[in-house]
Parts: structure tokens; C-alpha cells; sequence
């Protein structure tokens, strides 16, 4: 799977990140992704906009790496999935990361995950780039 | 001893403790139920020796009580996705016994599931009330597939839509119980990802259409081992011998002819 990264900024001045996926997000790519949000979220992004036009597939890793995602750019340390899960325990609620991790675009095979899991109930999905850049 | 006999004896070893595994695995899995006026199947596939799916059956004051019924998918597979999967069995059946309704009992196990240590994967989860003499079924999804309904007398089939989140990922979450009448030949499908995202050699999925196809076509065709059997069938046939990917699960409920 391929991960391109451009950085933008919000109205507001905010750092804001736009994280392209392209290929498959599975048990062997998830971690890269992950790993690339904990390298932003080091930099001090904290937004960031999952641009899923290009991802042909997502299983059940990729929502894994979403709620992983979410918990990086909130500051929190995500549960490692190699060496235990403890950190969840300090996550009072995920919550509040609505507005910090954003979808665009998903296909639908994409589309259908999310929606089956639940997970549009916790992220943002939009159609449209701009409207999705305007929304942080 | 050489190392390379250090080795073959321990992946010896490795496999001997896999096949326990499996084996402790496959007793947590129950026998279908005997309910006068149904028939049961279940089909259970693991894409290693152990898997991360689970179905389980439990039953209130049969054969005229009440029946129920939850299939589970934990994310992953293999010996991470079977420990979790024997825990979230484990809490579910517990759960059960106090818990009222599908929703809440779902909910009380995400509860338990994020705040203990152990939920290091999200687990999906359709937990179904059958109620014996009526047919009526009260359910609800926590970020499963939505089961199938295929109407006997028509052969339409209907997909089971009901709001969730899968279980063990967010603290509070809400679902809500749905309801469904099963009239004398309705059949019920339950089944985990496994089976629409198992791939042919050129990784074309299996897809909602191939499976809406077969279940109709076993639903019309025969009793519940039946429309498991041509389900699989069909599966087997459109994959055509390329390696299976995830786990796979099948669960159906089909009420017979008054």
C-alpha cells in the first residue's frame, strides 16, 4: 500500500495534515499507517484528513488503525498491537476525536466497513476535498 | 542435541500445542439445538488452526422456550484472535445470564471488553432472542454483517440492517434491539466477513450479490444443513482452491413448514 502525505493548514492556522491511501489497508500495511500518523503527530499535527479515494479495500486492521490514528492525534498513547493493550485503559472515551480525524471518499467496499462497524458514527466522512479541508 | 533438531523439536512442539488449541476451540463451539418446528445449522471455518470467529447457542426452557444465538468476529486471526475470541465467548454467555435484551447485554460486554486489558482486538457480534412457539426474533448488531432473511414463500430476501459499533474499541456506545417475524419457511442467515471478502485467484471478493444468490437459492432448495451446504458450495467453487484469507462462519435458523 502507498502512503502520501501532504501537510496543509486550517483557516485558522492550524497544522493540518491530508494522508493519501492507495491499495489495500490489511493486516500487513496497517502498522505503516499508524506509524506514519505517530511520525505527525510528533511534528505537532493533530488534524488529519484520511484522503481514501485510491483504497481499494480496508479489513478489519484498518479499523484497528483508525482508532489508533485517532488516539495519536489526541496525544494518546494507542494500544500496541504487538505488546499489549493497556494503554486503552487511559482513554477515557474516543469521543472527542471526531473533529481531529476525518475520511474522504471512501469506495464502496470501503464504505460498507465503515458503515457496518459503526465507525461513521465516530469520523467524519466526506465526498468532497474542500468541503472536508473547511470543516476543520 | 544440534540446533537444527532444537528446532524441528520445537516447531514439533508448536504444532502439538496448536492442535490443542484448535481442539479446546472447537469444544467451545456448541451443537446445533433441537426445537420442534426448526432446524439449525452451523458451519465454522478457520483460515489457520485457530480463528478469531465464534458462534454460540443458549438456551431458555427449551423446546418451547426460548433460543439464543449470537455470532462474533474477532479482528484478526490466528492464536491473538482465538484467546480473545474464548474470552469475549466467555463474557458473552456470562452477560447473558443477567442481561435483558440483546442491546444491553452487548453493551454491558463492551463495557467489560474495553475496560479490562485483554481487549487488544474489536470484536463484531449479532446476538439474536428466537422465540420458539412465535418466531418472533429480537436482535441487535454491534458492527456485524447483517444477517439474511429469505422469505419462504416468495424467496425474497431481506438484509437485517439494524445501527451498531463493533464492541471493545469506544467506551459508550448505544444500540438498539430490532425485531423480525420468522413465518413457517423463513430462513435466517447469519455469517461473518469471511465469507463476502473470500477472494478467487484474481481477487475479485465474493461479494453480498453471490451470497444473496446462494442463500435464496438454498433457502428454496431444502432445510437450514441444506442452504449451508450450497452457500458453501458456491463459495467453494468461485475460489476455486485460492488460500482462504480469514476466518469463516455460517449460521442459519430456517422455521419449518406448520
Amino acid at each position: 500500500m502507498q502512503i502520501d502525505v501532504a501537510t496543509e493548514s486550517t483557516a485558522g492556522g492550524q497544522p493540518l495534515a491530508v494522508m493519501r491511501l492507495e491499495g489495500e489497508l490489511d493486516a500487513a500495511s496497517y502498522l505503516d499507517v499508524i506509524e506514519r500518523t505517530r511520525q505527525l503527530a510528533g511534528q505537532g499535527v493533530n488534524r488529519l484528513l484520511v484522503d481514501l479515494t485510491e483504497l481499494s479495500y480496508m479489513g478489519s486492521s484498518g479499523l484497528f488503525a483508525l482508532h489508533s490514528m485517532a488516539m495519536l492525534l489526541r496525544g494518546e498513547t494507542p494500544p500496541d498491537p504487538e505488546h499489549g493493550y493497556a494503554a486503552l485503559d487511559q482513554a477515557e472515551s474516543i469521543d472527542d476525536t471526531v473533529s481531529e480525524l476525518k475520511l474522504l471518499s471512501p469506495q464502496p467496499q470501503v464504505q460498507r466497513v465503515l458503515d457496518r462497524t459503526g465507525m461513521t458514527r465516530f469520523f467524519e466522512v466526506h465526498a468532497d476535498r474542500a468541503t472536508a479541508l473547511a470543516s476543520f | 542435541m544440534p540446533p537444527s533438531e532444537t528446532t524441528d523439536a520445537r516447531s514439533r512442539q508448536f504444532d502439538d500445542e496448536l492442535r490443542i488449541a484448535r481442539q479446546i476451540q472447537l469444544s467451545l463451539l456448541p451443537a446445533c439445538p433441537v426445537a420442534p418446528g426448526y432446524t439449525f445449522d452451523a458451519k465454522y471455518l478457520p483460515a489457520r488452526e485457530v480463528g478469531g470467529d465464534f458462534y454460540d447457542f443458549l438456551y431458555h426452557a427449551l423446546p418451547e422456550g426460548r433460543l439464543e444465538l449470537v455470532i462474533g468476529d474477532v479482528t484478526g486471526k490466528g492464536v491473538a484472535a482465538a484467546l480473545m475470541m474464548a474470552h469475549s465467548r466467555a463474557v458473552l454467555r456470562a452477560e447473558a445470564l443477567h442481561s435483558g435484551s440483546p442491546a444491553e447485554l452487548l453493551v454491558q460486554t463492551n463495557r467489560i471488553l474495553t475496560e479490562d486489558h485483554l481487549a487488544r482486538l474489536f470484536l463484531s457480534a449479532l446476538y439474536a432472542q428466537l422465540d420458539i412457539p412465535s418466531g418472533r426474533v429480537t436482535y441487535a448488531n454491534a458492527g456485524h454483517d447483517h444477517p439474511l432473511l429469505i422469505r419462504g414463500g416468495s424467496g425474497d430476501v431481506h438484509e437485517l440492517d439494524a445501527p451498531g459499533v463493533i464492541l471493545g474499541a469506544f467506551r459508550r456506545i448505544e444500540l438498539e434491539n430490532c425485531l423480525v417475524q420468522l413465518a413457517p419457511k423463513d430462513t435466517l442467515v447469519f455469517y461473518t466477513d469471511g465469507v463476502t471478502e473470500a477472494r478467487n485467484a484474481s481477487g475479485e471478493l465474493f461479494g453480498d450479490e453471490r451470497l444473496v444468490e446462494a442463500a435464496r437459492r438454498g433457502a428454496l432448495a431444502g432445510e437450514a444443513a441444506t442452504v449451508s451446504r450450497i452457500i458453501l458450495d458456491a463459495l467453494t467453487a468461485f475460489t476455486a482452491g485460492a488460500a482462504q484469507a480469514d476466518d469463516l462462519t455460517l449460521v442459519v435458523v430456517q422455521r419449518g413448514a406448520d
